[in-house]
């Protein structure tokens, strides 16, 4: 890699000014920046660590929900005897995450602002709307793992597993700002390419994420989180999905939340509304996981990819009570 | 004393220990080099460090296809830390792995042929340098057309990609024709036909390539490098950097994986040389993972379409091959390749009647070579696909059509292949008996099936790649008055256990521990030349080679003991550490005594063994590639369960049976079956080695799509399914205490099997690889319109191979020579004997 | 310098153009200088100035590896794999992919697996750091690397460096896996030989044995 500055501010406000400074990045763990790095799609001189800011490395639970620190690692959330009793989905998609060692080092902070993995986009020579340019390579191109829906200005898709859950849990992003703390919920967070381009979360030049919450209102007892990859392991989900049924005790708030198909994780409220208990739920659900898709050359296949998800994910969450 | 060197052909000189007898060759010893693996103790080429060391960096084409028109360095030369550059200039000499296609230069002297091809070398101080150094360097390129696929090699003769080659950009076309193929196909009372087409894959070896290459005085250089074959980059670095062989030194370091990639001689390595000799200092390269894709040299895309003539009882009439090769830009191992796409189709089942044709053409890509399987996997795939649709249709288990028409043992195929041991029935019963085949194929619910096929492999290939009458294989034994023995053998360990097989014949043998051997491989200056790790050649040849030289050298020893105990020489035993009276156990002495007393007599011990394979039938054009001293076999059901919804698939069960002949070594066996399991079942599922073409308004640059280890996809513990391993032991005669291969042979029968239970699970065929879940999907949805349920190539190409060359075969009454030469226009690719011999003392 | 092709439409006529096949070299630096101003990263010191700048330039780097201290002078964006074969000579851990996708480098950073190519060095400063050479000797084999020969679980032997890591470590959280734990727990590590098998059993007899 070319030598990069590592700068440790004490402070958020610190933090802020020093990434403000000339062409520098925020380093959480790295496992991302560092490959983009390496990769020559991302070159900053410098590099400000988030790691030596105090308060963002703990899990706090409260009467309002969980407290995730941005900089906790991913390993320590699905091993968090509050969060895999009160939140199992998180844990779920995030033990199907990667690696161990990949999630032993990487942060949630991270994991929600990690890059797309689009080949064009990670590819140095390839200039697209995603990084100043215009138009998109994947549209007709090679697009096996691109999005099948809202993929017209970009078709990448929002690559953190923990997206579409943390959607389905009406999470709460903090945000360390200019102005102080502010917040969004993960809905607010995650944005499409209609709404900016360049971006994939909701961040202002120099913002960075300082914890996330789990909302004790969002829980649910019959969850599930199905998705399918091409290896086991060491792989992005081919397309996701999560399910929550009930939320919060509330009969019928369901959430549908779909990943890996779309460039923001996208809410599916059409097929909550198909979930109803009735013999054929799955069959009217899983039969609408197509509408409204726009597939691209190589990509219809997530269609009936879709469609067996749903049924899964509706089979399994019925199966789980409560524990 | 030197003893002379005898034919390997005279079979009854050896005196092998009978199977029954063995002490340590059988058994599931340690293997030798174990302990420092599993303690990261191993000298991998990169971890090589030395004094004043510094690094390279090769500066790659990035276009395709390409004039040089000029190259600038005078950026780079001013950037911190940078000692010197290399051009093509320099190198001028060609080289290449085969005589017939010495193609490449150390770097691109004139023209560039693929992203990726090298075309300045650069030297600095750190690896970080060089590397910044490498991206100022200006090259300036005038594009030529590119040529991405076989398709447009056909239709686009010009621009040649290079000045040679059959036609055009076809760097080979063939025709082979063994019996009249025309009559057997009348003979037939139904007639077959399937065109299959086999992805490209490359090797993905954990360890890139590396070199590091050092001077001792002017002109010596020693180059260690990651090279399966150490010999023929012994003879390229001689011919390119002109100094003689005698004072260049090739050590190759112990592999982290070949299974092929390291074959050839490769532009780092003699870049890394000559910079050192540049230079006065060691060089050092490492590939980065992304070239290594561009390196390749890994398993050749090939279409084909395969016709085949059978009786209703299923018997086999006749045979036509068709394959077409995408063989990148560079010849490689290529022409072998394009051989071996036809030449292994009738040593499994009789097939009395058999024409082959093929073509390889040259494409602006990487260079495709040899990857496990070597050529054979492909027509392997379409062969075992085809037979058991042909199966299916004529109402046959697709075991029992096999089983009835398998090879005889010591027998001559159409196209003279002399077949030894063939343990091809036994395997099958095996993986029938083990997956519950009979009950269960054919019968599982819709979404779960079992499916078959079966394969076979070379122990070697019989001739060396260049002409000559020396042995493939040598070993060298010192025999030290400690007791301790010294092995010195050219072979090397790439994870496949050469190592510990040569020092296990050794110390059979003689008796003695394996501990005591020490293994000196590997080196040009000090072992005897071994040809490489390529083709299964090791444990047959270097294995003979291994016995040959401890016989001797238990004889000469036995001579002295028995002066010593007074009793004649050919009753003593050697076990145990021990020389013993094999009648009255009391009368012994210890090994180390016994060498004593024979050093006593005789002075220095030392012993050589060697090993040429046996002369094959075949007589015609391309008879070289094939023969083998011995075949091994192998059967494989998978089980599988498929989605029919998405067409996604597991394999949950793996049976796999191999005819080794005799294992030296049984857990090592395993684990060879076992890997070639796991890699065979990557290449069906989801290997592929496949490029980007920008949009033609664009540049036409064609660029790897997955050069990472993330992207190429391999089988994670999370991907692999159980495998239950079955070893059938048939001692070949031609094989060490019989043993024949097993590092290549049970990959072939993967990628079949597992489309094969694809059939039975839900009624579709896929015939290609990889087999993706939309196209599993896609021939479900056709079959659900009423269309074939089938997703594969549609057609295979009209190409004109004018007149084969024709072979009468040896149930014709032939001689193994083709009959109409003029005829078939046999064309100059390959040089007359006198070419030849002067080729190899030219170095060539 | 880099040229980005603008866009699909509008394209540029030189190909791909600085396409390099140079990355992922990963960052060797050699003592090429010495910081400006030697500031000494180590174990357990505080109270640096605010805020710490460290390199671009070389800085001196101490890490505690296998209970020893290695220290060396390495810009401090050199990742943890580079520094340890590179800077201090620990050449267990294996540059395979660099790029946290395979586990050929993985060691223990405080018992815990990590990918040392996707970390900076200076990221390991504090804590204890575990590589195979601390796992075991040639004549001090761990049952692990004993049970490793015994059952043949390496061939090529590149994967095992990180293997034997990972497994350790496995073993070391769950004396008793099951063979889905084991599974899971290793699916961080690539083999192209196919020893996954023998591994599973290896690790499966440690386990027996009493862990």
């Amino acid at each position: 890699m070319r030598p990069f500055k590592v700068i440790r501010p004490t402070n958020e406000k610190e933090a802020m000014e020093q990434v403000s400074k000339g062409n520098a990045s925020y380093l959480a763990a790295g496992t991302d920046l560092l490959n983009r790095i390496k990769e020559h799609v991302a070159s900053p001189d410098s590099v400000v660590d988030l790691k030596s800011l105090p308060g963002m490395n703990t899990i706090e639970v409260t009467d309002q929900g969980i407290w995730i620190g941005a900089l906790v690692r991913l390993s320590a959330v699905s091993s968090h005897t509050d969060v895999l009793s009160r939140f199992p989905a998180v844990c779920e998609t995030i033990i199907h995450a990667a690696t161990p060692q990949i999630r032993n080092m990487a942060t949630v902070g991270g994991n929600l602002c990690q890059k797309p993995r689009c080949w064009y986009l990670r590819h140095e020579g390839y200039s697209c709307v995603k990084n100043g340019g215009t138009g998109c390579w994947a549209r007709d191109g090679e697009n096996e793992f691109h999005g099948i829906f809202d993929n017209q200005i970009c078709s990448a898709t929002q690559p953190s597993n923990l997206a579409p859950v943390l959607v389905a849990h009406e999470a709460v992003i903090e945000i360390a700002s200019k102005d102080g703390v502010r917040e969004l919920t993960a809905d607010q967070f995650f944005i499409g390419p209609s709404s900016d381009p360049l971006r994939e979360v909701s961040l202002e030049e120099g913002e960075f994420v300082r914890r996330v919450m789990l909302p004790e209102s969002t829980r649910a007892g019959s969850w599930a989180y199905e998705e399918a990859r091409e290896k086991q392991s060491f792989d992005w989900a081919q397309a996701s999905v999560t399910l929550l049924l009930d939320r919060g005790g509330r009969k019928g708030d369901h959430r549908v939340v779909l990943g890996a198909v779309s460039p923001a994780p996208l809410r599916r409220s059409d097929i909550e509304k198909k979930i109803d208990g009735s013999d054929d739920e799955i069959a009217e659900a899983s039969g609408i996981a197509g509408a409204g898709a726009t597939p691209l050359s190589e990509n219809g296949y997530k269609i009936p990819m879709l469609k067996g998800l749903i049924g899964k994910a509706i089979r399994s969450a019925r199966s789980r009570k409560e524990g | 004393m030197h003893e002379p060197r005898e034919s390997n052909d005279k079979k009854a000189e050896r005196k092998s220990p009978s199977n029954d007898d063995l002490n340590l060759v059988g058994t599931p010893f340690r293997r030798v080099d174990g302990r420092a693996k599993v303690t990261g103790q191993t000298r991998f080429a990169d971890d090589l460090t030395f004094p004043r060391m510094v690094h390279m960096k090769l500066v790659r084409s990035t276009v395709p296809h390409a004039r040089i028109v000029s190259i600038d360095t005078s950026a780079a030369e001013k950037m911190p830390g940078v000692l010197g550059f290399l051009t093509g200039e320099s190198m001028p000499h060609p080289f290449g792995i085969l005589p017939v296609s010495q193609d490449e230069h150390a770097l691109c002297v004139d023209k560039v042929r693929f992203v990726g091809d090298p075309v300045v070398a650069i030297a600095a101080i750190t690896e970080e340098q060089a590397y910044e150094a490498s991206l100022v360097v200006k090259v300036e390129y005038e594009s030529l057309e590119t040529i991405s696929n076989v398709e447009e090699a056909i239709s686009t003769p010009e621009p040649r990609i290079h000045e040679y080659g059959d036609e055009g950009n076809l760097h080979k076309k063939l025709s082979m024709q063994f019996g009249d193929t025309d009559a057997g196909f009348e003979e037939a009372d139904e007639i077959f036909e399937d065109v299959m087409y086999f992805e490209g894959n490359t090797h993905l070896p954990m360890e890139q390539h590396a070199t590091v290459a050092l001077t001792e005085e002017t002109d010596r250089v020693t180059v260690y490098s990651s090279t399966q074959t150490p010999h023929y980059l012994h003879r390229s670095l001689t011919k390119v950097l002109e100094i003689p062989a005698a004072r260049i030194r090739v050590i190759a370091c112990p592999n982290g994986g070949g299974f092929g990639g390291k074959s050839d001689p490769f532009n780092h390595e003699i870049c890394a040389a000559k910079m050192s000799l540049k230079l006065g200092r060691p060089v050092k390269i490492s590939l980065s993972r992304e070239e290594v894709f561009y390196c390749h040299r890994g398993r050749h895309p090939v279409l084909m379409k395969i016709k085949t003539g059978v009786k209703k009882d299923g018997t086999l009439t006749s045979q036509h091959l068709q394959t077409a090769l995408d063989g990148g830009a560079y010849g490689s191992y290529g022409v072998a390749s394009t051989y071996y796409t036809g030449a292994l189709q009738t040593v499994t089942y009789n097939l009395p009647k058999y024409r082959f044709d093929s073509i390889r053409a040259f494409t602006n890509k990487a260079p495709c070579g040899p990857k496990r399987g070597h050529g054979t996997p492909q027509p392997r795939f379409a062969y075992e696909v085809h037979l058991d649709k042909i199966a299916h249709k004529l109402g046959i288990d697709p075991a029992e059509i096999r089983m009835q028409q398998l090879v005889d043992p010591e027998s001559v195929t159409s196209n003279w292949l002399k077949v030894g041991s063939m343990g091809l029935g036994k395997c099958i019963e095996a993986v029938v008996e083990g997956s519950g085949w009979k009950e269960r194929h054919g019968n599982l619910p819709d979404g779960h099936g079992l499916g078959l096929a079966c394969g076979s492999y070379l122990s070697g290939a019989g001739l060396p790649i260049y002409w000559n009458h020396m042995p493939q294989s040598g070993v060298q034994l010192q025999l030290d008055r400690s007791g301790g023995v010294a092995l010195f053998c050219g072979e090397t360990e790439i994870g496949q256990g050469s190592d510990s097989v040569i020092a296990a014949i050794t110390a059979e043998v003689l008796g003695i521990d394996l501990k005591d051997i020490r293994l000196c491989v590997a080196d040009t200056d000090l072992t005897p030349v071994d040809l490489g790790s390529y083709s299964s050649r090791v444990t047959l040849m270097a294995g003979n080679a291994a016995l040959q030289a401890a016989e001797r050298a238990r004889d000469l020893v036995a001579k002295g003991a028995a002066e010593e105990l007074k009793v004649p020489a050919k009753e003593l035993v050697f076990a145990e550490g021990r020389v013993f009276h094999g009648e009255n156990p009391d009368t012994s002495m210890s090994w180390q005594d016994a060498v004593i007393a024979a050093e006593s007599r005789f002075g220095t011990l030392g012993t050589t063994g060697s090993y040429v394979p046996p002369r094959s039938p075949g007589r015609y054009r391309g008879a070289g590639v094939g023969p083998s001293p011995a075949y091994s076999y192998s059967a494989a059901v998978v089980e599988t369960r498929v989605d029919r919804e998405t067409g996604i698939y597991r394999v949950e069960h793996v049976w796999m049976a191999h005819d080794v002949g005799k294992c030296i070594n049984p857990a090592m066996v395993m684990g060879q079956i076992e890997g070639s399991v796991y890699m065979g079942l990557g290449e069906a599922m989801m290997e592929e080695q496949v490029y980007r073409r920008l949009p033609k308004k664009r540049s036409n640059a064609l660029v790897h799509k997955h050069p990472s280890l993330l992207e190429y996809k391999s089988p994670t513990f999370a991907d692999m399914p159980p495998v239950t391993s079955y070893i059938i032991e048939d001692p070949d005669p031609n094989g060490p205490f019989g043993a024949k291969e097993v590092g290549q042979g049970p990959l072939l029968p993967m990628m079949p099997a597992v489309a094969n239970s694809i059939f039975d699970a839900v009624g579709v065929r896929v015939d290609q690889v990889p087999i993706a879940p939309h196209m599993v999907r896609q021939a479900i949805e056709a079959k659900d319109k009423g269309k074939e349920g089938r997703f594969g190539p549609k057609s295979f190409p009209e190409i004109d191979f004018g007149t084969p060359l024709r072979v009468p075969t040896p149930e014709e009454g032939g001689d193994g020579k083709a009959v109409n030469i003029d005829e078939a226009g046999v064309r100059d690719g390959t040089g007359t004997m006198t070419e030849r011999t002067d080729a190899v003392k030219g170095g060539e | 310098m880099v040229s980005k092709n603008k866009n699909p439409e509008n394209p540029e006529k030189d190909g791909v153009s600085r396409r390099s096949f140079l990355q992922g070299a990963g960052a060797a630096a050699a003592a090429a200088g010495v910081a400006r101003i030697p500031e000494t990263v180590i174990a357990g010191q505080n109270g640096v100035a605010t805020p710490e700048v460290l390199g671009p330039e070389a800085e001196s780097i101490q890490l505690k590896v296998n209970g020893a201290d290695k220290k060396a002078s390495a810009p401090p964006s050199t990742t943890l794999l580079d520094f340890l074969r590179n800077d201090v000579g620990v050449t267990g851990p294996k540059r395979v992919c660099d790029r946290g996708s395979c586990g050929a480098c993985t060691v223990l950073l405080d018992g815990q697996v990590v990918d040392s190519c996707s970390m900076l060095a200076i990221d390991a400063v504090g804590k204890e750091i575990t590589t195979v050479e601390g796992i075991g000797t040639p004549d001090n084999l761990s049952r692990l690397q004993k049970a490793f020969i015994e059952k043949d679980a390496l061939q090529c032997g590149f994967c095992t460096p990180g293997m034997v890591v990972s497994c350790t470590a496995l073993l070391e959280e769950n004396p008793k896996p099951s063979r889905n734990q084991i599974r899971e727990g290793l699916s961080g590590n690539l083999c192209r030989c196919g020893t996954y098998q023998n591994i599973i059993e290896a690790v499966e007899h440690v386990s027996r044995k009493g862990g």
